[in-house]
């Protein structure tokens, strides 16, 4: 089983590392030369900006899991489980 | 040894033929290791905490040799051991503390090395240990057939004696607190069947999960329910330990493939690039298909430090180390500049006549590694020297005191000894971007 809903925060992630590695061959390869203040600001932003997604993302989905919970008393209260922080 | 028997006493003992070597979670020190080694070899696991604990401190063989138990040998009622979660990705203190421990290890060998008496009493002690495990293990298994007044004892002989229309050998009652299938309330038509409540005590959410596995009512054939699947198991696939094989071999023929053509920094930043775009596209699959753990993630920000890193290395530092020296024989064969990339590099001007009245210039730069220009008889130096990350040496400083510092320029003249004949001005040009400049006057 591979399919599941969307991670919003794993794809931040991924994207500020592909941005990281794509900057850093084009400065391998001699196409443009990646200065130090390229690295710190997309990696620390990048990073923060995916555990911001990925807690934002939580939050909606504890949400509506408790939301779903008071309609109908028969499925059980979210668990913790699920979704873990800073993913 | 205190530990207490969980079997009641004039019960036979469960285990089949050969127990498997795992860790005991309940007769554990640090990771229960050495209960699980006792109970393997049949000794008493207080004899491998002595011996590994003399071992750790003579050499530390037995660091090394926890360190790697913990993270090979699977702990009991588990199937895959901490060296095989820290692979795929899955990093806990449990196999970080292990590898640190090993690492310690290591280190204590290292320092060691050169104290043999030590060394050998430690390998006789490791020898002697393996020896007598071994063989206590040995009797153990072995069918004791010249005896058979102790036949019974033995766990394998018994499984044999219990034949066709011989009563059920003695087991063991299961361990309180598992659920037992004639535990079910029996509903309104006398049958037992799938209830809403399945367990007398545990977490709420284990009742409907049993509920929802369903409970199908033993039969002849199946006797039994099918056993519990954890909720974790249901969860999507891990993809991590795929993703960190591709890097890996991402970042190798990256790496590989420009290890000759290009300058070192360039090369390790075309390989972790590599590692670190298969590390973002395996965690933008992850966002729609399959899982991975924290560890992919920490992987991809050690690779993306390490790629900063590379980047900075400087373009003239190559993947070569290159010993060369230059002997010029006169001042016209003094080139004006001299250039090394990776390695050491000697100057030497001793044979250099220099007149009185007239000026030699020269260069030498070398990008990793060391050069040493030795100085012609007499000649006043003017020298400017330039050192990324390094020491620089002259002539006046004491040998041994090497002082490395980050960005380090230093111009300076150094005048003859007062006894030599005078002769004319060298003005020499140094630069290094990691290593060490050293300037020293030709013995006279």
């Amino acid at each position: 089983m591979l399919r599941h809903e969307i991670r919003p925060g794993r794809a931040v992630a991924g994207l500020v590392m592909l941005a990281l590695a794509a900057g850093y061959a084009a400065d391998a390869a001699g196409a443009w030369d990646a200065p130090w203040t390229f690295f710190a600001p997309l990696f620390f932003g990048g990073l923060w900006l995916a555990a911001t997604t990925t807690w934002v993302g939580y939050r909606l989905r504890r949400r509506e899991a408790r939301k779903a919970s008071a309609e109908s008393p028969a499925t059980p209260e979210p668990s913790r489980r699920g979704a873990e922080p800073g993913s | 040894m205190t530990v207490p028997q969980d079997a009641p006493p004039g019960v036979a003992p469960t285990p089949g033929p050969v127990p498997r070597l795992q860790r005991a979670p309940r007769q554990k020190v640090v990771a229960g290791v050495c209960g699980g080694l006792g109970r393997y070899c049949d000794v008493d696991p207080v004899i491998f905490r002595i011996v590994l604990g003399v071992l750790a401190v003579t050499g530390g063989i037995g660091l090394i040799f926890y360190g790697f138990a913990w993270l090979l040998i699977p702990v009991e009622g588990e199937e895959e051991n901490e060296a095989r979660r820290l692979l795929s990705g899955r990093v806990e203190g449990a196999s970080l503390i292990a590898l640190l421990l090993a690492l310690v290890g290591c280190g204590l060998l290292l320092s060691m090395l050169h104290n043999g008496g030590m060394l050998a009493f430690a390998a006789m002690l490791s020898l002697t240990v393996i020896g007598f495990s071994v063989w206590t293990q040995h009797r153990r298994t072995a069918p004791p057939e010249d005896a058979p007044g102790t036949a019974a004892r033995t766990p394998k002989s018994t499984a044999h004696a219990a034949g066709h229309g011989a009563p059920p050998e003695v087991k063991a009652p299961p361990a309180p607190g598992s659920p037992s299938w004639w535990r079910e309330p029996i509903i309104k038509d006398g049958t037992t069947g799938p209830a809403a409540t399945g367990y007398l005590w545990g977490p709420v959410d284990a009742a409907s999960e049993a509920a929802r596995i369903g409970r199908s009512r033993p039969t002849a054939a199946a006797p039994y329910r099918p056993p519990y699947r954890a909720p974790d198991s249901q969860g999507p696939r891990s993809i991590s330990g795929l993703v960190l094989l591709l890097a890996l071999v991402a970042g190798g023929l990256g790496t590989g493939l420009s290890w000759g053509t290009h300058p070192l920094g360039v090369s390790l930043q075309i390989g972790l690039a590599a590692a670190l775009g298969v590390f973002g596209l395996g965690l933008l699959v992850a966002s729609v298909l399959g899982r991975t753990g924290f560890g992919t993630i920490l992987l991809a920000v050690i690779t993306a430090g390490l790629l900063a890193g590379a980047s900075a290395v400087p373009e003239d530092i190559g993947t070569d180390w290159i010993r060369k020296e230059w002997h010029p024989a006169s001042a016209a064969a003094v080139q004006p500049q001299y250039k090394l990339g990776t390695g050491v590099a000697e100057l030497d001007l001793s044979r250099v006549t220099v007149p009185e009245g007239e000026t030699l210039r020269t260069r030498i730069e070398v990008g990793a590694g060391r050069a040493l220009v030795v100085l012609p008889e007499g000649v006043t130096v003017k020298v400017d020297a330039e050192a990324g990350l390094g020491d620089i040496q002259f002539p006046s400083d004491l040998r041994e005191d090497v002082d490395i510092a980050a960005d380090r320029r230093t111009r300076k003249i150094i005048e003859p000894p007062g006894n030599s004949k005078p002769a004319g001005t060298v003005e020499l040009g140094m630069g290094i971007g990691i290593g060490q400049l050293e300037v020293a006057r030709a013995a006279s």
